[in-house]
């Protein structure tokens, strides 16, 4: 085993390096023959130099005196390296750059990139793909083609042209895709924007969130604002920014809405929590709707137990089996409080009611009440009352009309 | 993350290097920061001293080696200012470069 070493500020012609190979500050590398040059063991160079060549070692270390004009380390080809590398420079390649563990103290610029680790403190771009498991980038990222990596952590903002990460994804500025991407878990700081087809695990939204056509993602939740246009289904969607959709919305467990929630069409979701506002063409819960905010909708809210707090306001028919108007909601936490406060002095208003039971609190109001059971506070209010088996309307409570003992109930109209 | 044409505030200078900063888990060199962050060392040292005196950053020796870490400070500081600088840009007034 020959180890070779290329002076600094000259120009050496390589082939085949058997051993390793050390290089001096600003020399340049030129093949013997053909566009490739082979070191067999570690390259090692005192700084930044040039590669007129295809490059392969075994292991490769840059020494940097840090960041300054003229310091890239240049690779007018590819770059090989079978082992882990250690860059104190930027570096610029033509072609593409394979390692195992390749760690850049500037930026890297290069054609495609595979690397089980990537570790880039500046900014990243590569025109073709990425294929890693981890990538670190402390800048911004750029990936013109598709990504296939496992972990993914940007300091500045990330754009890639599609694929898949399968793991975690932190982009402190805005992430954008061009073609559909398969996620784990997205954290976006920025704006978000993925185009339609592209399917996850969650979504956190810190700021501006986009989603362009049809969307599936496990678990959504939206801080800022977002924007589905399409239908959007989640297993767990928690809005406590804006969030709208333009076409149908499916949360196959929980939809809570602490902030404003709109989808043009019909809502669909198993437990539903609302501390703000939420409007919809029909709303169906599977389950329970706990409400100690607004609901606006055009067809009417049903749900398999609907609680409205105090102060609450609905527009739009309600159906369920049991309807309490007007009762204490605590959705926990920082909510909670918000919502508490905003419905001090108020009167819960509902629209008309329908159910098995029904209870109407004290300081509430609805229009028409359908129930085969109703019971009302002192102190409430009510249009009409229609019932099927049993009233209690007690002293200074308002019924518009007397109630009505029916013996059947109109059909809901949800 | 140097590199950028327009110049950067100190805020902005003050949240790429924390950025830098936390990828490097195991603390981070000067010259490698410098290289991250796109300024010369004898600049960045200042900056990065700065950084220690306000408590956001913590400096460690090992072998003769300096090596930067972030705080919890720091990583609160950087938190905050992400998510403000979201807003500002949504308000039309940050910038996205």
């Amino acid at each position: 085993m020959s180890d070779s070493a290329v002076g600094a500020g000259t120009t050496a012609k390589l082939g085949k390096i058997e051993g390793e190979l050390k290089v001096g500050r600003g020399a340049r590398i030129i093949p013997e023959s053909g566009r490739r040059v082979v070191v067999t063991e570690g390259a090692y160079f005192e700084g930044p130099a040039t590669l007129d060549c295809d490059f392969e070692c075994k292991s490769m270390r840059v020494e940097g005196r840090g960041w300054g004009p003229g310091g890239d380390f240049v690779i007018r080809g590819a770059l090989t390296i079978h082992g882990s590398a250690d860059i104190n420079a930027s570096v610029r390649a033509d072609g593409e750059v394979v390692s195992q563990d390749l760690d850049i103290a500037g930026h890297l610029q290069s054609g495609s990139v595979t690397s089980k680790g990537l570790r880039v403190g500046g900014h990243l771009t590569t025109r073709g793909s990425l294929r890693a498991e981890m990538v670190d980038v402390g800048g911004h990222m750029s990936i013109t083609d598709d990504v296939d990596i496992a972990g993914l952590r940007v300091g500045g903002h990330a754009q890639i042209g599609g694929g898949k990460i399968s793991g975690e994804i932190k982009v402190r500025g805005h992430f954008t895709t061009k073609k559909p991407l398969t996620y784990g878990q997205i954290q976006v700081y920025g704006h978000l924007r993925l185009p339609a087809g592209s399917t996850g695990e969650q979504i956190v939204a810190l700021g501006k969130v986009e989603l362009d056509g049809d969307t599936t993602c496990k678990v959504i939740e939206i801080n800022g604002v977002g924007k589905v246009r399409g239908n959007c289904k989640a297993d767990n969607l928690k809005v406590n920014g804006k969030f709208e959709t333009t076409g149908g919305l499916r949360v196959s467990d929980k939809l809570e809405v602490n902030g404003s929630a709109e989808t043009k069409k019909e809502l669909e979701c198993g437990r539903l929590f609302v501390g703000g506002r939420l409007m919809a063409g029909s709303i169906v819960a599977t389950g329970q709707a706990d409400v100690a905010g607004e609901i606006w909708t055009e067809h009417g809210l049903k749900a398999k137990a609907v609680r409205i707090g105090t102060g609450s306001r609905i527009n739009g028919p309600i159906v369920g089996e049991t309807v309490e108007v007007g009762t204490g909601i605590d959705l926990g936490g920082f909510w909670a409080h918000a919502t508490n406060l905003r419905s001090i002095g108020r009167m819960t208003r509902v629209d008309d009611v329908w159910g098995r039971e029904v209870d109407i609190n004290r300081y509430s109001q609805a229009k028409r009440v359908y129930a085969d059971v109703v019971r009302m506070k002192s102190g409430s209010i009510a249009d009409e009352v229609n019932y099927t088996k049993d009233v209690d309307v007690p002293d200074h409570t308002h019924v518009g009309k007397p109630p009505k003992k029916v013996e059947r109930l109109p059909e809901p109209p949800i | 993350m140097g590199g950028r044409n327009s110049k950067r505030s100190k805020t902005e200078l003050y949240a790429e290097i924390l950025e830098v900063i936390t990828h490097y888990p195991e603390g981070a060199r000067i010259t490698r920061l410098s290289y991250g962050v796109g300024v010369p060392v004898d600049r960045l040292k200042a900056l990065a001293e700065r950084l220690c005196s306000y408590g956001l950053a913590k400096k460690s020796t090992n072998e003769d080696e300096v090596y930067y870490g972030v705080t919890p400070r720091g990583l609160e500081f950087l938190d905050i200012y992400f998510r403000m600088r979201g807003f500002l840009e949504e308000f039309g007034e940050g910038r996205s470069g």
